[in-house]
């Protein structure tokens, strides 16, 4: 007969990303099946979902409240299909189309036509599971305890981080409440400083109205004032211009005097100048002549020259004195006369018809005579000559020095007349100055000029005055006119203010005051608050600041803070209970066997808890081991351990007891006579059992090998519908071990 | 916390036993499979809204 089974099982998974999870496989065969499958994928949730689905209800509280389960099954025995849904709610059975949902029908149903078993991993190891199981407990309890050591501490830190944030809350709130109750002060100082501003805003005003109806009624006082100012002035003014026009006479008499001075200092001043002219045509003729001089052959000129230019008259007289009687000792009439002799005498000689005559008493011819008289002619004319040239050369020079001298004598009294023209002119000059001074202090009286000066000064200041007062009446007039209508509005502001018609400016000065320092005592206050409320402000911003960025994280602290601190609370009792089975059991480095948990059970200080967990761990592997399989009482019930004794106590279905030794099970056998008695035990369900082997990977492969044949005895017998064992593979998926032998290896 | 242990049925009642307590004994079965506490209360609230 052919099997089918398709089976899906869903449970919640809150580590899951989608916070469910499900396994889902199908198999078609003869009926003993291999599950294969990586660990932890959901093979046993599948086994006992198998099983559950099927009315078993040992996984029932676990399947539904701790993992709310649903398993859809649906199996084909033949002809008949059988579909299965069942959760924490419903549970709905069709058998060939015929539906059932009675919960209880279904289980009488499902007993009918199956018996189901499931057969756990740790009845595979039977009695060997005692030490397992126990150190398996340890090991978890020690693991247990690791984690609730990193999660409490991580509790710890959230809670503290918590606290943390709390107790900056409420130094923000607190701070934000003095911010608050700060800002609301503030404001009412503000209200109130405006309130007093705008009160002394009036004050002012009624006071400058104050001040204008007081002027007003000063007007005509004012205008009297005026006229008589005016009179006063103009009194001045006439003593004024009687001073002045005294001054002026006595200026006039100065003004002649200081005239005639002046003519005369422009005429010296003409005199000088043209002097100056003439001494620099002198000094130009001076220039040149020594020039001109300096050109001449003779030495003489040359000193001359010199002498010119030292402007030394003595040598220069020397010299015209030499020249004159160098002149007068000159002896040209002398040699003319012999010129005009021995001419007569040469032109006798030359007339003679015989110049060879000798004359008696010379001893020469005339020939000889005409000779010498020439020759002496000669001489006599080249010393004529020679005197003429010096005659005229010392002319020259008597005529020069002549000239230089009187150059020199014109340059000295030129040179003298400036000097005195020059002494006159600052005699002149200082007379002036003198003049202007002493006569003008002398002849204007002292009181006279001290009093125009007072009166000027006088004058100035009533004129300031009585152009204040001009200015005030001006001003006044304008606002005389409309007098009324200031009156009304003082009244209206004497009615807003609160004071008597007749209030003088002096006691509205003494408000305005008195507003004054209570404003500057205001704005004193609003400082100091303002100050505050920034400091405030800046601090809640820090604070702010150091939350920033961490709100989320803190909020969702904050929302699950009563879970964490329960959950806390859970860890640290959770932790107690493990301490004390470390305390009692010891860690994972101390070995545990039989011997040990004997002591451990021996002693009288036990801790009741930990001896509770050793008495459910007896029951618990006697429940395990189920029953063994005897060739000689065929199945004998495991009924207890006793682990102090170290011994198995079984029973006969006769209702015998009979002890085991723990020790005299080997793992094989104790792992097969477990099972065997499954899956030999007598069923009376129509489709027969369904046996769900849970890691039968556990066991070797002839052990395995073994379970197959007798479970394929008891389908040639029809006793069972099917098997499925569990083999740890990478692959889901499940096979027929009919078809593949080897997938049982 | 990387290490996530798988607990057999068996240690499951011995430490139900122990601890005496269905809340306790959930709890304990999240120890071994969470990554951290955050993941632990996630998970723990789950079970706690299930509950109500």
């Amino acid at each position: 007969m052919v099997i089918e089974i398709k089976g899906k099982v869903l449970w919640n998974d809150p580590l899951s990303d989608k916070g469910v999870r499900e396994f889902e496989v199908e198999g078609r065969g003869s009926g003993i099946f291999v599950l294969k499958g990586p660990n932890a994928v959901g093979k046993t949730t599948f086994l006992k979902g198998i099983s559950y689905a099927l009315g078993d209800p040992t996984y029932r509280d676990e399947l539904e409240q701790r993992r709310g389960c649903r398993v859809e099954l649906d199996i084909a025995v033949g002809d008949t299909r059988i579909s299965v849904v069942r959760d924490p709610a419903n549970y709905v059975l069709e058998i060939n189309d015929i539906k059932l949902e009675n919960e209880k029908e279904i289980e009488k149903t499902l007993h009918e036509f199956f018996d189901v078993m499931y057969v756990p991993v740790e009845r595979l190891i039977g009695a060997k599971a005692i030490t397992k199981i126990i150190t398996e407990f340890r090991n978890t309890c020690d693991q247990l305890l690791e984690n609730i050591e990193l999660l409490s501490n991580d509790a710890n830190e959230k809670l503290k981080e918590l606290r943390w944030y709390k107790s900056l809350d409420r130094k923000i709130k607190r701070m934000s409440k003095n911010l608050k109750d700060a800002e609301n002060k503030l404001h009412e100082l503000e209200k109130r400083r405006k309130s007093n501003q705008e009160l002394l805003k009036e004050f002012r005003e009624y006071k400058s109205l104050l001040e204008i109806l007081r002027k007003i009624e000063k007007w005509s006082e004012l205008k009297k004032k005026y006229v008589e100012l005016t009179e006063i002035i103009n009194q001045k003014m006439k003593e004024l211009e009687k001073s002045k026009d005294y001054l002026k006479n006595i200026m006039k008499e100065v003004a002649i005097e200081v005239s005639a001075l002046e003519t005369r200092k422009k005429n010296y001043e003409e005199m000088i100048k043209e002097t100056e002219d003439k001494l620099r045509r002198v000094n130009e003729m001076i220039e040149r002549k020594i020039l001109e001089l300096e050109k001449g052959k003779s030495a003489e000129f040359k000193e001359l020259a010199n002498a010119l230019r030292k402007e030394n008259e003595e040598i220069i007289e020397r010299f015209h004195k030499k020249a004159l009687l160098v002149l007068r000792k000159m002896t040209l009439s002398g040699l003319k006369e012999e010129e005009e002799v021995l001419t007569k005498i040469w032109e006798a000689c030359r007339s003679a018809a015989n110049r060879s005559i000798k004359l008696h008493g010379l001893g020469l011819t005339i020939e000889e005579v005409a000779l010498k008289a020439r020759k002496g002619l000669e001489e006599v004319r080249k010393s004529l000559r020679d005197e003429e040239k010096k005659l005229k050369e010392w002319m020259k020079l008597k005529n020069e020095s002549k000239v230089v001298l009187d150059l020199l004598r014109t340059r000295m009294r030129l040179l003298n007349d400036i000097s005195v023209y020059n002494k006159e002119l600052k005699e002149i000059e200082t007379k002036l100055r003198i003049y202007e001074i002493s006569k003008i202090q002398e002849k204007i009286p002292p009181d006279v000029k001290k009093k125009i000066d007072d009166l000027n000064t006088e004058i100035e200041k009533l004129n300031k005055e009585r152009l204040e007062i001009s200015r005030e009446i001006d001003e006044i007039a304008d606002l005389a006119a409309k007098k009324d209508e200031l009156l009304s509005k003082a009244k209206e502001y004497e009615k807003i203010l609160g004071v008597s018609v007749d209030v003088s400016i002096d006691e509205v000065d003494a408000k305005i005051l008195e507003l004054e320092e209570e404003i500057e005592k205001l704005e004193k206050e609003i400082d100091e608050i303002n100050s505050r409320v920034t400091e405030l402000r800046g601090k809640i911003s820090s604070l702010e600041t150091i939350l920033q960025g961490r709100e989320k994280y803190i909020d969702f602290l904050l929302k699950d803070e009563a879970y964490i601190t329960e959950l806390q609370k859970i860890l640290s009792n959770i932790k107690d209970s493990l301490r004390i089975v470390k305390a009692e059991i010891g860690d994972r480095r101390s070995e545990i066997d039989l011997n040990r948990i004997k002591t451990i059970l021996g002693s009288k200080e036990l801790n009741p808890k930990v001896a509770k967990v050793l008495k459910e761990a007896g029951k618990l592997i006697a429940e395990l081991m189920g029953g063994i399989w005897d060739p000689a009482y065929n199945w004998l019930k495991v009924k207890d351990i006793d682990f102090e004794q170290g011994i198995v106590i079984l029973e006969a279905a006769d209702g015998k007891t009979m002890k085991r030794g723990i020790s005299d099970f080997s793992r094989g056998q104790l792992g097969l006579a477990s099972i065997l008695p499954l899956i030999h035990k007598p069923t009376e369900a129509k489709y027969g059992k369904i046996i769900l082997i849970d890691e039968i990977g556990d066991l070797d492969p002839d052990r395995r090998r073994e379970i197959v044949d007798h479970l394929k005895k008891r389908k040639d017998i029809r006793d069972l519908c099917f098997a499925i064992l569990v083999l740890p593979d990478i692959e889901v998926k499940m096979i027929d071990v009919d078809e593949n032998p080897d997938a049982i290896r | 916390m990387e290490k996530r242990v798988r607990m057999s049925d068996s240690v499951r009642r011995l430490l139900r036993t122990l601890l005496g307590d269905d809340l306790q004994m959930k709890v304990v079965e999240l120890i071994l499979r969470v990554k951290d506490f955050e993941d632990l209360l996630k998970a723990y609230k789950a079970i706690k809204e299930e509950k109500e």
